[in-house]
C-alpha cells in the first residue's frame, strides 16, 4: 500500500460522485443511453476515454478506452454490472464482471454519506478477495481479506522487472491506513501456497512454494520504520546459479527490522536462519534511487560449513579446482562493505576439511584464523594436520601469511612431503588489473625416490629428489620459472631451464622446458626401469620439449655417454630389449653370434639422437655410413658389441609402446 | 584506372588470404586437439537430450548457449549451464589449439567461423540453431 491506493480511492470516490449525479435524472426510464465522462488522472493510475452504458433493464457498463496502472497501459477495459442499485446513500453493482478479470463476479458497493466502499471479489475453488474502504475527514484505512486469492489476476499489474508469478494463492490480511494521500500504516499477514514465478529466460524461478510474511510499518514525518518475519516452508527456486530447496532439511526463516528514509533502505538486525548451516546475522542499506549497496554486513557464528559451500559457494566456482569439491567443519565467518567495497572478511575455520571429487587432492584438520581489513596491515594463520595432492601425502603444517589489501606474502613456508619437503620462500599473491599473480622461490629438501616412485606408480627408484627452485611466476594464464632448477636424481644431475606452463589449469595444458642431465648412473636407472644392466655414465640433453596434455609433441634429444674413466658394460637382455625397439630389422647387433655366449660386454660409447616432430622420431647415432647405418653402441673392451641402428624414423608413439612394454612387463625379445 | 589496380590488388590480397587459410588443416592431429576432442565426446552424452529438448542450442559464433532453461527442472538448471560452459571453455580451447598447431594463431577467428558452420551442418533435426541471431530448429 502506497500512494497509489490512496490516491485511488480518492479519485473512485469522485468518479461515483460524478456519475451518480449525471446519473440521477436519466436512470429512470432510459433505454441503452451512453455518456462519455471526462478522464481520470491520478499520479499512479489514469482512465481515459470513459463510456457509460445504461440498459434499460438497471444493467451498466463502463468502458475505458486506455487505463494505466503505474506504469503499465491497458486498453479498452470493460466493466459490466448486471444490477446498478442505489438505495438512499448506497449505490451499488451486483453480479459485476470485468473483462480483465475473466471467470471473477464482484460485488461493489459504496455509501456516500459515511465514505465507505466495499468489494467482493469471488471466483471458484473459494476465492475471495473481500476490500473495505473507509473514508473520514481526510484520514482512511483499508482492509482486505484473502481466500484462496490467485495471485495471477494481478500478475499483469506487476513491474516488468520482477519474474512473472504464473500461480500461487494467499490467504490472510493486508490493512493499510493513512491521511489524504498519504500512506501511515500498513500491516500484511499472509500465508502463500504453490506459488510459481519465473523470468523470461527461465534464470530465476520458484515453484510450488509456501511459506507466510508478516509485515508492519509505520510512518511519520515521512520516515518509515518497518520490521517483518518470513518463512519459506516448502518448494524449490532456482536464482542463477543457486538452487534452493526446502522440505526435509528444515524450514528457511527471516527476520529483520529497520527503516526507510529519502530513498535509503535500511534492514538492521536481520537474522536469517538457514537450513543446515545455522543462523546469520546482517545488516544492510541500500540506496533505491542509484540502485547501489551503501553499506552492509553478514556474520555467521559456528556455521556448518559442509552446505555453505555446496549450496552456497559451488555455483560459482564451477570453472574452478574446487568444483567436485566437498567441505566439512565449522566457521565463523564475517563481511563487511562499505564505500564501494569489501572491508572486512573474517574466516576463523575449526577442524575443517576438503575432498576433491576426483580425488586429486584434499586437506583435513584445517584451521585458519583470517581477519583481514581494506586498508590495515593483518597476519592470518592457516594449518593442516594432513593431506594429499595427486597421491602425494601431505604431512602437518602451519603457515602465517601478510595480507594489506589485495597483496598476500608468506615469507616462508614448509609442505612436508614424503620425507622430504617443499621450501616456499617470498610468496607473494596479489591482484593485477585483470587477474590474479603470483610468484615464489624455493627449494625441495631432499624427498625419497623409492616413496615417489611408489606414489607415482614408476618402478621402484632409489636414491633422493633435490634442488633449488629459483622462481616461479604465474601471470597471464602462463607459470614461468626462472632460472633453472637443478635436481639430483640416479646420482646425476638434472637441470631444467626455460621451463614454462601454458594454460596450466585448462584442458590441453602444455609445457616448454630445457632438459640436461649429467652423469646418471647408468645401472641404477636400468635396473630400475628392468631394461636389462647397463653399467656406465650417461649425459641426456633434451632441448625444445614441447608437452601438451602430458604428451610429448617436440623436442631434440641426444644420449651420450658421459666423458671420463669409469665401466662401461652391457648385459645381453639390455642389448636384446635396445634392439628390440626400433622393430624388426631396424636395430641389429654386430657380433650376433657371440650374443648368446656371454652375459655382458664392453662398450666404448653410446650415443643415440631423436629429434620428435609429428609423432615421428628422426634417429641418429654416432657415426653413419653413405648408405645410413648409423651406430648406437660403439664396441670397445672384451668381449666387445657393436650396435647398428637401420632404420632412421620411427613413429614416437609406437616407439613409447615398445619402451613400456620393454620396462613394465620386462618381456623377452629375441634378436633375430 | 587506379581505383581498378586498387580493386585487383585487393582482390589479390583478398584470394591469397582465403588460399592460405584454405590450407588450414582443420583436422590436426595433437595431444592438445586429441584430449579437447576426447572431452567434448565424453560431455556430448550429457548435452544431446538438452540438444533435443531445445533448452540449448548452438550459437552462430561456434559455441553452445542456453536457449530455453524453462525446458530443464529447476533442480538441474545449473547443471545445464555448467556443462555449457564447460563445452564453450573446450570449444574455445580447440580453436585456439588447431590454430596453434597449424602455425598460425592468427588464423582463429577463421577457423571458429568454419567449425561453427559446420556444427549447425551437422545439428539433428529438431535442434536449435542460431541464424542470423535468431534461434531456428532444423
Amino acid at each position: 500500500m502506497n500512494q497509489f491506493s490512496s490516491s485511488l480511492f480518492k479519485s473512485v470516490h469522485q468518479f461515483l460522485m460524478g456519475a451518480l449525479l449525471l446519473f440521477a435524472p436519466l436512470a429512470v426510464g432510459a433505454t441503452g443511453l451512453a455518456i462519455s465522462v471526462a478522464d481520470v488522472i491520478a499520479p499512479s493510475f489514469a482512465l481515459h476515454g470513459i463510456r457509460l452504458v445504461w440498459f434499460e433493464v438497471g444493467q451498466m457498463e463502463i468502458n475505458v478506452a486506455q487505463m494505466r496502472v503505474e506504469k503499465r497501459e491497458f486498453s479498452k477495459v470493460k466493466l459490466r454490472c448486471a444490477r446498478l442499485l442505489w438505495q438512499g446513500q448506497e449505490v451499488s453493482c451486483r453480479d459485476g464482471s470485468l473483462d480483465l478479470l475473466p471467470g471473477v463476479h464482484f460485488e461493489l458497493s459504496y455509501h456516500l454519506a459515511q465514505q465507505r466502499l466495499q468489494l467482493t471479489m469471488t471466483a471458484a475453488d473459494n476465492e475471495r478477495w473481500q476490500l473495505v474502504g473507509q473514508f473520514k475527514g481526510g484520514a482512511w484505512q483499508v482492509a482486505v481479506q484473502l481466500q484462496n486469492a490467485q495471485l495471477k489476476r494481478f500478475a499483469s499489474l506487476l513491474p516488468k522487472m520482477l519474474p512473472a508469478v504464473g500461480q500461487g494463492a494467499l490467504n490472510g490480511t493486508i490493512q493499510a491506513s493513512g491521511k489524504s494521500s498519504i500512506l501511515t500504516d500498513a500491516q500484511v499477514d499472509v500465508q502463500f501456497a504453490n506459488l510459481a514465478f519465473s523470468d523470461e529466460s527461465g534464470l530465476h524461478a520458484g515453484e510450488k512454494l509456501a511459506g507466510a510474511v508478516k509485515l508492519t510499518a509505520q510512518q511519520q514525518n515521512k520516515v518509515w520504520q518497518w520490521q517483518g518475519d518470513m518463512a519459506w516452508q516448502q518448494g524449490e527456486v532456482f536464482w542463477q546459479p543457486l538452487y534452493l530447496k526446502t522440505g526435509k532439511t528444515g524450514v528457511y526463516q527471516f527476520h529483520a527490522q529497520g527503516g526507510f528514509d529519502a530513498g535509503v533502505l535500511r534492514v538492521a538486525d536481520a537474522v536469517a536462519t538457514v537450513p543446515e548451516v545455522g543462523d546469520v546475522r546482517l545488516t544492510a542499506q541500500w540506496d533505491s534511487q542509484k540502485k547501489s549497496l551503501v553499506e552492509a554486513s553478514v556474520q555467521g557464528d559456528n556455521v556448518s560449513l559442509d552446505r555453505l559451500f555446496a549450496l552456497y559457494a559451488l555455483p560459482y566456482l564451477e570453472k574452478s579446482l574446487l568444483a567436485e569439491a566437498t567441505v566439512t567443519g565449522h566457521a565463523d565467518v564475517a563481511w563487511q562493505y562499505r564505500k564501494g567495497k569489501t572491508q572486512l572478511v573474517r574466516l576463523n575455520l575449526r577442524d575443517g576439511g576438503i575432498k576433491d571429487g576426483a580425488k586429486r587432492f584434499h586437506l583435513a584438520g584445517i584451521h585458519s584464523s583470517v581477519n583481514w581489513l581494506a586498508d590495515t596491515p593483518s597476519v592470518a594463520t592457516l594449518s593442516f594436520e594432513s593431506g594429499e595432492v595427486m597421491g602425494v601425502p601431505l604431512g602437518a603444517v602451519q603457515w602465517e601469511m601478510a595480507m594489506l589489501g589485495q597483496q598476500f606474502n608468506i615469507a616462508q613456508a614448509e609442505l612436508p612431503i614424503l620425507g622430504g619437503a617443499l621450501v616456499v620462500k617470498d610468496f607473494e599473491l596479489h591482484r593485477g588489473e585483470k587477474d590474479w599473480h603470483w610468484q615464489f622461490a624455493g627449494a625441495i629438501k631432499p624427498i625419497s625416490m623409492e616413496k615417489l616412485s611408489a606414489v607415482a606408480k614408476l618402478p621402484k627408484m632409489l636414491g633422493t629428489l633435490s634442488g633449488m627452485i629459483p622462481l616461479v611466476r604465474y601471470e597471464n594464464n602462463q607459470i614461468n620459472v626462472g632460472g633453472a632448477l637443478l635436481f639430483q636424481v640416479f646420482d646425476g644431475t638434472v637441470v631444467v631451464s626455460q621451463l614454462k606452463f601454458g594454460d596450466p589449469f585448462g584442458r590441453a595444458p602444455r609445457v616448454e622446458a630445457n632438459l640436461n642431465m649429467r652423469h646418471l648412473d647408468l645401472d641404477l636407472l636400468t635396473r630400475t626401469f628392468s631394461f636389462g644392466s647397463v653399467q656406465g655414465l650417461i649425459d641426456v640433453d633434451v632441448d625444445n620439449l614441447i608437452i601438451q596434455s602430458w604428451q610429448a609433441l617436440q623436442f631434440d634429444a641426444r644420449i651420450v655417454s658421459s666423458a671420463g674413466n669409469y665401466r662401461k658394460r652391457i648385459s645381453q637382455k639390455a642389448v636384446q630389449n635396445i634392439s628390440s625397439l626400433g622393430g624388426s630389422g631396424a636395430v641389429a647387433a654386430i657380433q650376433r653370434g657371440v650374443v648368446g655366449f656371454f652375459d655382458t660386454f664392453g662398450y666404448d660409447k653410446i650415443v643415440w639422437t631423436c629429434s620428435l616432430q609429428n609423432d615421428v622420431c628422426y634417429m641418429g647415432g654416432l657415426e653413419s655410413t653413405p648408405s645410413g647405418v648409423y651406430t648406437i653402441i660403439k664396441g670397445g673392451g672384451i668381449p666387445a658389441i657393436t650396435v647398428m641402428g637401420y632404420n632412421r624414423n620411427v613413429s614416437w608413439s609406437e616407439l613409447i609402446t615398445r619402451v613400456k612394454r620393454v620396462a613394465q612387463d620386462n618381456r623377452q625379445v629375441i634378436v633375430k | 584506372m587506379k581505383n581498378n589496380l586498387k580493386l585487383v590488388l585487393s582482390l589479390l590480397a583478398l584470394t591469397t588470404a582465403l588460399n592460405v587459410f584454405a590450407a588450414a588443416d582443420l583436422e590436426v592431429n595433437t595431444p592438445g586437439v586429441n584430449a579437447i576432442k576426447q572431452s567434448m565426446q565424453t560431455r556430448h552424452g550429457q548435452l544431446s537430450g538438452f540438444y533435443t529438448s531445445g533448452a540449448i542450442g548452438l550459437t552462430s559464433d561456434g559455441l553452445v548457449a542456453v536457449r530455453d532453461a524453462s525446458a530443464v527442472p529447476l533442480s538441474a538448471r545449473q547443471s545445464v549451464n555448467g556443462l555449457v560452459a564447460a563445452e564453450n571453455q573446450d570449444r574455445n580451447a580447440l580453436y585456439s589449439e588447431i590454430a596453434t598447431a597449424n602455425a598460425h594463431p592468427e588464423w582463429q577467428a577463421e577457423i571458429r567461423s568454419t567449425f561453427a558452420q559446420r556444427w549447425i551442418q551437422l545439428a539433428q533435426p529438431g535442434w536449435w540453431v542460431q541464424v542470423g541471431g535468431a534461434w531456428k530448429q532444423k
